[in-house]
């Protein structure tokens, strides 16, 4: 196993960035033109595996993000997010090009991964159990999955749950947190030590920022996860701390069949991996407005004693 | 119960796929009831009915017979059951 700082192509080339990360189950190649970027995406992804260096000329997918070239460029400095040598996405601001990466690479996962279920969902394992983390955009999901990371949990993913098709387990990814607007100073106060990018303009509003995964859950990436919890976080201003209610198994199976991509293309198989997942969890919904209690909310979810 | 169907039952609901359609239905606990019993073996109406007001621990009268042959009905509809000679 070789980290990719060590690989001796393509580094940096006629200015312009290129690197091998190895990604969980996959191989990106990732580059780009932009040098404010090749040094957060050096930090963000600094220790990640590539699955081996003889192989270093493979890649599942390459991906950049440039500058936009011509007249235009000179008045309004743009990037653009490529996959292949397709363009999915309009061009943003230089300044968001962190956020188009890691947005681009979300989509490509999601839209061409075929081996497992791609579902909208944070995921956190501890002493072999993972708890799954689904939840819509501003729901609180990163912010809770960034409290447990900080909190000893090793983190699998922010975002992208990756169930196998094959077996049910959770592959992880490790990759960078996405916070935004008031999450980012709760995490601020939560993991003071943690390495963050500063702020960027979000696409929706607000402002987002990037925070480094641990060293831990990126050393353990090709680690998977046996999924025992699924936990539906929802934050809400009016609540008292936090609120732990077991929720029913149907209605968590829709919530995770809703945030699952491209569902109905697995049929029969995806079906029974899902309602497996499911089958074999136990399923809360925890409504928060203190960080701290939810993830104590969750500390009691899986310490009680029928879990063990 | 064709083959094209899988489910699971949770909490006295049943989630079910069908693979014919690809849609996945959620039953209540009163569909759910009949369902299931109807997937363990054929029965007649009223053995269902009678089935369905003990599991759901209501009376099994006229007003429960129509409610049984309306969820019927829609079980029908989306073949999921078929009547039996």
């Amino acid at each position: 196993m070789a980290t990719s700082p060590a690989l001796p192509s393509p580094a940096r080339t006629g200015g312009r960035f290129g690197k091998y990360l190895g990604i969980g189950p996959f191989v990106f190649f990732v580059s780009t033109d932009i040098p404010p970027l090749a040094a957060m995406i050096e930090t963000l992804y600094d220790g990640f595996p590539i699955a081996d260096a003889s192989a270093a000329h493979f890649a599942d997918f390459h991906v950049g993000v440039n500058r936009v070239p011509g007249l235009r460029s000179i008045v309004r400095r743009q990037a653009v997010f490529d996959i292949d040598g397709v363009r999915p996405f309009f061009p943003l601001a230089t300044g968001q090009a962190l956020m188009m990466l890691e947005g681009g690479l979300n989509w490509t996962i999601a839209e061409n991964t075929s081996f497992c279920l791609v579902i909208h969902a944070g995921v956190v394992e501890r002493d072999g159990q993972a708890i799954v983390l689904p939840a819509p955009s501003g729901g609180g999901k990163s912010t809770l999955t960034a409290g447990l990371v900080h909190r000893g949990w090793r983190l699998l993913s922010d975002e992208l749950a990756l169930l196998s098709l094959e077996d049910g387990m959770l592959s992880a990814l490790a990759r960078p947190i996405a916070l935004k607007n008031e999450s980012i100073d709760v995490i601020r106060r939560a993991a003071p030590n943690s390495w963050m990018t500063p702020p960027m303009p979000h696409i929706e509003g607000g402002n987002v920022i990037y925070l480094k995964p641990p060293a831990d859950s990126v050393a353990r990436v090709n680690e998977r996860a046996a999924p025992a919890f699924v936990v539906a976080p929802r934050y809400q201003r009016d609540v008292p701390g936090a609120l732990a209610e077991p929720k029913s198994k149907p209605d968590a199976f829709k919530e995770l069949a809703e945030g699952t991509y491209r569902f109905s293309l697995y049929g029969r198989r995806g079906f029974e991996t899902l309602a497996g997942l499911v089958d074999r969890s136990q399923c809360y919904d925890v409504v928060f407005s203190d960080l701290d209690a939810a993830i104590e909310a969750c500390d009691r979810i899986t310490r009680s004693p029928r879990h063990r | 119960m064709p083959q094209a169907l899988a489910w699971f039952s949770w909490d006295s609901e049943v989630v079910l796929y069908d693979e014919r359609t690809g849609n996945i239905h959620y039953f209540d606990e009163a569909t759910s009831t009949i369902f299931e019993r109807i997937a363990q073996a054929p029965c007649s109406f009223g053995d269902l009915v009678s089935f369905a007001a003990d599991q759901l621990q209501v009376v099994a009268d006229s007003e429960m017979a129509a409610m049984v042959d309306e969820i019927l009905m829609i079980l029908r509809d989306k073949q999921i059951v078929a009547p039996v000679a």
